[in-house]
Order: C-alpha cells, then sequence, then structure tokens
C-alpha cells in the first residue's frame, strides 16, 4: 500500500530565519491508519510544517507527496479539497460569522438551492457536523461569542466534516478542557480506522506519548530522526529535541517562605461577581503558591483581580499586612505586583517593538533622569536581562515578534525582574514554551523565589503545578475546593479530583 | 527589502527632485525656489509632527486642518488689538480642540476618525462665525512666525521639543507602545488614557501654532485656509514612512515627508500642471508611500 503523505527536504525561510531546512536526504513517510506527533522545542519548524501542510504558508523547496501526487496548496481550501484539514494554534473561525457559517466557509455550493443560501439547510448541516463533537453549541451563535475551547471543537468539527485523509491538529489540546481533549483523541482513533493520517502537535509529552504511533523530531527548522513511540522514553525523546537529557522531576528545593512576619500577599474573601467567590490565601516571600483548576473555574480572574484588571466585587488584599486597594494595574505596579497573562502575545509583549523597549516599558519611570529615558542605563538594562535570563537573541534591538515563544516568554519576565516587583502573578508561564526554555523559566522562578519574590503561578499543566508549586490551592467553578501542602506531596490522581 | 523601507523617504525626495531638475532646471534649482520650498514645508512639518504622534499611537486627526484655520482666525483677530498675545492665545485656541478630540476620543470612546471628522466641519464654521467670511490680515508683531528665514527656526525648534519629546521622553514612548499594543501598555502600566488625551491636545496645540504661522506668512487669515491640510499632513507623516498602523516610526523621516509634499506641488506648479491634476498625482503618491511604507507582516489583514 502506497504512502499517504510523504515530505522530503522541504524549505521554508522568512526574513532573516530559515524556518524550515532539511536536507534533500531527509524523508518522512506517513503511511494510512499512522499517528505522528511532531516533537521539537519552539523555533523547531513544527508550527511552519503544519502551516505549510494547511496551504498558510508555501514551501520555498523540497518535496511533498500526498497519496502520492504532488501537493502544494495555495490557500487553505486548496488544502480542504485535497483532503487535508486542520486545527491550527490560532483562532481558525471568523469571529463575525455564525458557527454554522464557518463550519461551511467555502462550502457554500452544500446549502445553496437555486443560487440562494437555505438557512435551515444549513443549520440542519451545521447540526450533524457538530453531531458528537460539540452538540451543545447552537450554529446559530456567532463565532465571537464562543469561549476559546468552544471555538477549538467548531474547527474540530469542520475539519472531520471535510472527511480528512490527513487531520493536523497543532497544540489544539492546551485550549481544551479534560472532557474535550477526550473527544479530540477519539476523532483522531476515528480518523486513523477509516486510512487516514493525523498529525499532532503538543507541548504535554504524556499526550504525545499516549496518543501517537510515530514521533518525528525537529530540531532548529531541520529534521533529526524519526521514532516508533513505544520504542522511546520522554527522556530520550526531550534528548534528541534539545540534543541533551532533561531531568523531569524534582524542579524545586523545599520551600524557603519565611514563617514568622505578616505574609508577603493576603487575600481574605475575595470575589469577583460571576467569576469567583470568597477565595482566601496568603502567599510568604520566597513562596511559589500553585492554583489549578479546570478551565474557567476563575483562577485566570483572580490573577487578573489582584493586578487591578478585572473588578473586585468584594474582599480584601493585605501587602506585608498593610490593606491595599488595586483600582487598575497602574496601581498593581507601584505597590510591587507583576502579572505575565496566559495570552502572552496579545497581552504581554508588543511584538514589532524590540526587546529593549518591552523590557523597560513597566519601569520607565526609573529609567529616567531629569524627567528624560536615560537611553544608556535603558540599554544596559536590557543587556543584562538578556544575559541573565539567557534570551536567544542578537541584541536588545531584535524586534519581539522574531523571536521563538519561549525567548518572548522571557521577555515578559524580564520586564518584571527590571521592575524589581515583589509580588509575580503567572498564568501558565510555560504555556507554548519548549522543553529547553521551559526548564530555564523554572531556574528563574527559583532563583526569583530566593531573593524573597513571592509568586502565585496558575498553571493547567499538572506536571508543572506539581513540580513547582511550594503549596497548592485547587478552585472548582470559582470556589476553593481543595489545598495541599508541599508535605502531603499530592500526586496528579489526588489533584484531579478536587478539580470535577 | 525590509532595509530598503528605511531608505523609500530618501529615495522618494532623490527621485521627485531629480526629475524636476531635469524637466525644469533652471527655474526649480534657485536659492529661491528651494526657500519658498523650505516655507512651504515649514508650517506642514509643524502641524505634520503632531500627526505623527497621532498616527504612531495608533489614532487620527482629521481635524488639523480646521484646527488650523480656527486658530489661525482667532489669533489674527487677538492681535489687531494685542499684537503678540495673538500667538499664545491662537497656539491655546488649538491647544482646547485637540484637548475635546482627546476627551471625547478616550473618555467616551468615540473612533478618533469620527470625533476629528465632527471636530473638522466645527473648526470650520467656528471660522466662518468668528470672522463673518471675511478674511482678518495679520499684525505685524507676528511677522516673524511667517517670513523666512525666521519660520525656518521656529520649525526647527518645535522638531527640536517634538523629537525629544519622541524619543527621550515617557510621553513619547508611551505614545508609540500603545500604538504598539494598546493592551499590553495598559498592563504594564502605562497611563494610558492620560497619554491619548495629551496626545491629541499636542497634535491640536501645534495645528494651532501652524495656524498662526499660515496666517502671519499668507498676511491674513482666511476662512478657507487649511482646507484639506489634513490630508496633506497625514500623507507628509506616510511619505515619511510612518504605517497607518501604529507602533512604529521616525520623527525626522517626517521632516522629509512634509518637504517631498511641499516639492511636489511646487514642482508641478512650475510645470504648469493644473491644479487638478496635481491632485491626481499627490493622490497616487499617497496610495504609493502606503503600499511600500505598509509592515503587512504585522497587519495580517489589510481593511
Amino acid at each position: 500500500m502506497g504512502h499517504v503523505l510523504e515530505i522530503r527536504g522541504i524549505k521554508k525561510r522568512f526574513p532573516g530565519v530559515r524556518a524550515l531546512d532539511w536536507s534533500e536526504n531527509d524523508v518522512v513517510r506517513m503511511g494510512p491508519g499512522e499517528s505522528w506527533a511532531l516533537a521539537g522545542e519552539n523555533g523547531a519548524g513544527k508550527s511552519t510544517l503544519t502551516h505549510i501542510l494547511s496551504g498558510v504558508y508555501q514551501k520555498d523547496g523540497g518535496e511533498v507527496l500526498l497519496q502520492g501526487k504532488p501537493y502544494a496548496p495555495a490557500t487553505v481550501k486548496d488544502a480542504w479539497r485535497a483532503g487535508v484539514a486542520e486545527v491550527l494554534q490560532e483562532p481558525g473561525l471568523i469571529p463575525s460569522l455564525t458557527v454554522a457559517e464557518n463550519l461551511f466557509v467555502g462550502r457554500e455550493d452544500r446549502f445553496t438551492r437555486f443560487g440562494i443560501h437555505q438557512k435551515r439547510l444549513l443549520y440542519k448541516l451545521a447540526e450533524e457536523a457538530m453531531g458528537d463533537v460539540c452538540p451543545h453549541i447552537d450554529p446559530r451563535a456567532l463565532a465571537s461569542q464562543l469561549s476559546l475551547e468552544d471555538q477549538k471543537l467548531v474547527e474540530l468539527s469542520r475539519a472531520l466534516s471535510l472527511d480528512p485523509v490527513l487531520l493536523i491538529i497543532d497544540e489544539t489540546s492546551a485550549a481544551l478542557s479534560r472532557q474535550s481533549v477526550q473527544v479530540l483523541f477519539d476523532k483522531m482513533r476515528e480518523v486513523q480506522r477509516a486510512g487516514g493520517v493525523v498529525i499532532f502537535v503538543s507541548h504535554r509529552f504524556e499526550e504525545m506519548f499516549e496518543h501517537s504511533e510515530h514521533l518525528l523530531v525537529l530540531k532548529d527548522g531541520g529534521f533529526v530522526t524519526t521514532r516508533k513511540t513505544t520504542e522511546t522514553t520522554p527522556d530520550q525523546l526531550s534528548g534528541l529535541m534539545v540534543g541533551r537529557e532533561v531531568a523531569t522531576s524534582k524542579l524545586r528545593e523545599h520551600p524557603l517562605g519565611a514563617a514568622d512576619g505578616p505574609p508577603l500577599l493576603e487575600v481574605r474573601d475575595l470575589t469577583s461577581a460571576g467569576s469567583f467567590e470568597g477565595v482566601s490565601f496568603e502567599v510568604r516571600a520566597g513562596e511559589i503558591l500553585g492554583i489549578g483548576g479546570l478551565a474557567g473555574a476563575g483562577q485566570e480572574e483572580v490573577l487578573k483581580c489582584l493586578f487591578g484588571d478585572a473588578p473586585v466585587t468584594s474582599g480584601d488584599v493585605f501587602l506585608r499586612g498593610e490593606k491595599v486597594d488595586i483600582k487598575a494595574p497602574r496601581d498593581a505596579i507601584a505597590m510591587g505586583f507583576a502579572y505575565a497573562p496566559r495570552n502572552r502575545d496579545r497581552e504581554g509583549i508588543i511584538l514589532n517593538h524590540t526587546i529593549r523597549e518591552n523590557a523597560s516599558l513597566p519601569s520607565l519611570p526609573r529609567m529616567q533622569r531629569y524627567g528624560f529615558i536615560d537611553r544608556r542605563r535603558e540599554e544596559a538594562s536590557a543587556r543584562q536581562l538578556i544575559s541573565e535570563l539567557m534570551i536567544k537573541c542578537q541584541g536588545p534591538g531584535d524586534l519581539c515578534g522574531n523571536l521563538s515563544g519561549g525567548n518572548r516568554q522571557k521577555v515578559v519576565l524580564a520586564r518584571w525582574v527590571a521592575s524589581d516587583a515583589k509580588v509575580l502573578l503567572l498564568d501558565n508561564p510555560t504555556r507554548g514554551v519548549d522543553v529547553g526554555a521551559k526548564t530555564e523559566i523554572y531556574a528563574l522562578l527559583n532563583t526569583l523565589t530566593k531573593k524573597g519574590i513571592g509568586i502565585v503561578m496558575v498553571s493547567d499543566e499538572l506536571p508543572e503545578l506539581l513540580q513547582m508549586s511550594d503549596r497548592i490551592i485547587i478552585l472548582r467553578r470559582g470556589r476553593i475546593s481543595a489545598e495541599f501542602t508541599w508535605e502531603q506531596n499530592p500526586t496528579e490522581h489526588d489533584i484531579i479530583g478536587t478539580m470535577i | 527589502m525590509q532595509r530598503l523601507k528605511a531608505f523609500v523617504p530618501y529615495l522618494a525626495f532623490a527621485i521627485i527632485f531629480l526629475i524636476f531638475a531635469a524637466t525644469s532646471f533652471d527655474r526649480f534649482v534657485t536659492v529661491r525656489n528651494f526657500s519658498i520650498i523650505l516655507q512651504q514645508a515649514a508650517v506642514l512639518a509643524v502641524v505634520a509632527f503632531g500627526m505623527h504622534f497621532v498616527i504612531t499611537m495608533g489614532s487620527i486627526d482629521l481635524s488639523v486642518g480646521s484646527v488650523l484655520a480656527f486658530a489661525g482666525m482667532v489669533g489674527a483677530g487677538v492681535a489687531v488689538e494685542h499684537g503678540i498675545w495673538g500667538i499664545p492665545v491662537g497656539v491655546l485656541v488649538g491647544a482646547l480642540m485637540g484637548l475635546f478630540n482627546g476627551l471625547v476620543y478616550t473618555y467616551l470612546k468615540v473612533p478618533s476618525f469620527i470625533v476629528t471628522l465632527g471636530t473638522l466641519l466645527i473648526g470650520r464654521g467656528l471660522t466662518i462665525i468668528y470672522s463673518r467670511s471675511n478674511p482678518i490680515p495679520t499684525d505685524p508683531a507676528l511677522d516673524f512666525l511667517g517670513s523666512y528665514p525666521s519660520i525656518l527656526y521656529v520649525t526647527l525648534a518645535v522638531f527640536v521639543i517634538a523629537y525629544i519629546l519622541y524619543n527621550y521622553t515617557a510621553f513619547g514612548r508611551y505614545a508609540i507602545s500603545i500604538g504598539g499594543d494598546e493592551r499590553v501598555s495598559r498592563l504594564s502600566g502605562v497611563p494610558v488614557d492620560r497619554i491619548k488625551v495629551a496626545v491629541f491636545l499636542f497634535s491640536g496645540l501645534l495645528a494651532g501654532l501652524g495656524g498662526v504661522m499660515m496666517a502671519s506668512r499668507l498676511g491674513a487669515a482666511t476662512p478657507t485656509t487649511g482646507a484639506s491640510f489634513e490630508l496633506t499632513a497625514i500623507s507628509a507623516v506616510v511619505l515619511g514612512g510612518t504605517p497607518l498602523t501604529g507602533g512604529v516610526g521616525n520623527l525626522q523621516n517626517t521632516v522629509i515627508g512634509a518637504v517631498i509634499t511641499a516639492m511636489l506641488s511646487n514642482g508641478l506648479v512650475i510645470l504648469g500642471v493644473s491644479s487638478e491634476v496635481q491632485q491626481v498625482i499627490t493622490g497616487l503618491i499617497l496610495i504609493g508611500a502606503v503600499f511600500i511604507s505598509l509592515e503587512r507582516g504585522k497587519i495580517g489583514i489589510i481593511k
């Protein structure tokens, strides 16, 4: 039997970057019914490859064969026609169209009779398409009204409705709740059973090992190797990805938090109507408090409220024993709070500004002399941060948009290191960050806590929550459902039990 | 290509210069003609500096032509009785109109495009009401603002101040960062609302100053002065390579943009091109400049 997909010597350049640069002999062949996980750090070329296969980007060189025929889609629609469907990392729906219109965008003929769009037929088709993936979603709703998770489910329904021979799932599971992730994996398996190929990108190792049969390892745009998943261990894979073995346990020393004196941060009965209720906790200097919960349990909003970015309905916040009133991010920053939001590229840094400009933005008032920005000091501070945080770049003048995800996250953190923050509010600090940079970010957090900084870390990744937190609280539907101390040493199982 | 973009203003300058020099050398390339071009560019540059801040912040100010007219008219009117006091009063009028733009845009959350379009009409109406449709000759006390070469010194002084504000103060940096990403700026502690108001106030203030300069240069404030001047100012900024998408831009290139714009209209007049055809050519060049300067990779979708 022939291969479904063959990729050979593929190349793609962006201004100044070789995003994909395989040699002529590098080839991967994917057979019917196989599932392939793409493994590699950020900047390895995983997303570039999925985008080329989906018709978003066009390759500059090399060869791609789909069912034996040359395959070079110029648009996403071309890819669909060839039987390639995708759910990519970035939003794939048009916000101003309804769910149903999005499902059949480009396939209007399916519900057109005598040149007129038949709405009733469209909604019927849409309901069929969403059938067992997301029957709870109203096909008449606007895409912009859906949660991120629901949007991804609609995209998945659309991809499946194309009966794909090649299904591409790029970093989608990160946006999904546990139940939806299960649906995703079931559907992937169905595509395989029908003889299709699934290409799967995830930063979660457990998912890669559980749901792929083959691994395609990439590094810095180049091809490394292909492996059978069952014949590879996570540590081996990490080694292949970064070129060295990465330890995957014990990321935190025993908590150093000072036991006496008032806590650095104390939150009492904090409530934000519609998001969370009666949340109380304290964080000591040098401590990392982890907050876990299912998507939408209110953990993201707790951080926003502490940073003055969401309205507090009631409750008190004390900083070093003193009651504080935070109305806007500006107030919070002045008091020593820092916030690294979940959506890094849209809320964390300005992509078309330089590292220097991004790094100094929150601390600009302190970079001034006689009311003027001290450029030399700003530049020196940026250089120091780059070396301290090991940000991979050519210099402070690099645009942040040209950095990889991990390095962007380091710039976000660098801004707050520079601003001398006392309390770090981190929302998924290593989301979309590769293994190597992840380790470096954890090391940075450890260093910061040694300096007496307190960290509140929301994380959707259980291993991160377990490995990096000194204490963990779990939110369930906006209320604290459990608290785990370091001594209790909870397992993933213990934690999941309290989330649901 | 990225490198090339940085040179676009200079390249455009060179090409336009060479075309006019080649077609009518003896009338175009003279000291006297250059001084005329610079005088025309001077007022434009002052207004364009304010526009540069607004555009870099990701907004637009369509009111500057009318603000210029009204401020010039009030300035000239006050100068009739109070001489030199016409200048600060004219500038103040401009600043107040800018403040109005900024407050409505920022706190009532009306898009800057619409607010300033409204102010464009308001300013023009007020100019006609104030002047009863008659021109007001300017008092000699204002002469230094509009005569050559002192007009250039005034523009130079404004440039130096604007340059420092833009590159070396938190005010300028914050305006640029708001244009880069407003949400990130807010979460970084940038006083977004205050900066927005201040930038529009600054643009109005410079349009006001430009109004008094223009009145002085022409010897009178007339009700039609500065009609469609907002478009000229926007094209000066755009020809200077500043994308309308905000977040980036060089103030010094806006000077080049202003000179190109002035040189273009001057050269076309010398060539005897009718004003209608001039408008067509100016429009085409504006579109061309946006085509080259826009950083499409950073916006993704063009609306």
